[in-house]
């Protein structure tokens, strides 16, 4: 072996007995190794001084409960995110079923009374010219509902906006121009 | 436990062989918190005496053998199996070690003057306590790396690459800390009037 080689391995030998002859050889003619074996062996004899009170006797169980108790704090310390997490899903399904059902329903949201559909009148069936001949009827006219064209025509003026392009689809359906309109 | 020879996993890795710290931590993982103790009182002794190199305090020791436990048990996922668990363990507590004397004040770092009156003496002759605190202190004035690499090779024994797992650098940079560490110590020493024989 070297004499690097050797001094490499001299911190691994804990003295002259446990080394290989030529090691021991090389440090009986090398004053370099020979001292630094020198130095390793009294930094060896170098014992730390023992801590006072029960301190390796108390810190395994001091470690251990240290350890639980973080693996208790990381598990409690999940539990208020759920909690959290599951009030604030149960507020918004509260209020999404909530406003569901104050909602209004489709009658309520379209609810306005289509004059043509109390009658006995097929709309389908309607044409353009339909549309003064029903105002002209002496049976209408005689029964009260419109008894003279001006009352039809007010009937029909008075109409929103809404229901008067309600009554023109449902006119264009059959594929007139609109009747009057 | 499992039975000796048998090959098993932990966390997903096949292991074939196991000594006694991997069957030890196996135990820990599968909720056995004794196995926490065992390991502790194994290697308590091991890491105090190189907490107290590197800080050259008892107090401190103390407080470093039981946050580099600690940190162990906490980080316990990060040991990889394919190192020995003492050179992991030695890792942390000098992580744990630099990073206390980093934080510590410099001036609070206890230095009794009334010992260090220089004497005459052979370094195979140092046993008693005024020598001790002489080596102790030449120890403390090395580079962190130096220090470190002195530490775990000449007092812990570590070999080579024992040290070089544990300070995470090649063998190359280990031999040479180690070496330009004891050369220095020998130097503070010899200032000191301290000379060697063997």
């Amino acid at each position: 072996m070297s004499h690097d080689e050797i001094k490499d391995r001299l911190p691994g030998y804990r003295g002259k007995a446990s080394m290989p002859e030529d090691v021991s050889e090389h440090l009986d003619t090398c004053p370099e190794c020979s001292e630094e074996f020198s130095l390793l062996a009294s930094m060896r004899n170098d014992h730390p001084p023992e801590p006072d009170g029960m301190f390796f006797e108390t810190l395994p169980q001091r470690v251990s409960a240290l350890v639980q108790e973080k693996k208790k704090k990381k598990f409690f310390g999940v539990i208020p995110r759920f909690a959290l997490v599951a009030m604030l899903v149960a507020a918004l399904t509260a209020g999404y079923i909530y406003n569901i059902m104050k909602m209004p329903g489709a009658d309520e949201l379209y609810a306005f009374s289509d004059p043509f559909s109390d009658g006995d009148y097929d709309l389908g069936a309607l044409t353009p010219d339909d549309v003064p001949s029903i105002a002209g009827d002496p049976d209408l006219e005689e029964a009260g509902v419109y008894p003279d064209e001006d009352s039809f025509l007010r009937d029909l003026a008075s109409l929103s906006p809404g229901e008067i392009d309600r009554l023109y689809e449902k006119l264009r359906i059959k594929g007139g121009n609109g009747g009057v309109l | 436990m499992p039975p000796q020879g048998k090959p098993f996993f932990i966390a997903g890795r096949l292991i074939i062989q196991m000594d006694e710290d991997a069957r030890l931590i196996r135990r820990y993982a599968d909720g056995d918190d004794l196995a926490v103790e065992e390991l502790v009182m194994k290697y308590q002794k091991r890491i105090y005496a190189l907490a107290y190199r590197m800080t050259g305090n008892v107090e401190d020791s103390k407080d470093v053998t039981q946050k580099a436990f600690l940190q162990a048990f906490r980080n316990i996922r990060g040991f990889r199996m394919n190192s020995a668990f003492y050179t992991w363990l030695y890792r942390i507590a000098v992580n744990t070690c630099l990073n206390h004397m980093r934080k510590k004040d410099p001036a609070t770092v206890e230095i009794n003057e009334s010992l260090c009156a220089v004497k005459g003496s052979t370094l195979s002759a140092m046993i008693d306590r005024e020598e001790k605190f002489h080596l102790q202190k030449a120890l403390m004035q090395l580079p962190e790396r130096q220090k470190t690499a002195v530490i775990l090779r000449a007092y812990e024994g570590l070999s080579v690459r024992e040290t070089s797992e544990v300070m995470q650098c090649t063998e190359g940079a280990v031999k040479a800390h180690y070496h330009n560490g004891m050369k220095r110590i020998r130097t503070i020493l010899r200032e000191r009037g301290y000379g060697f024989e063997s």
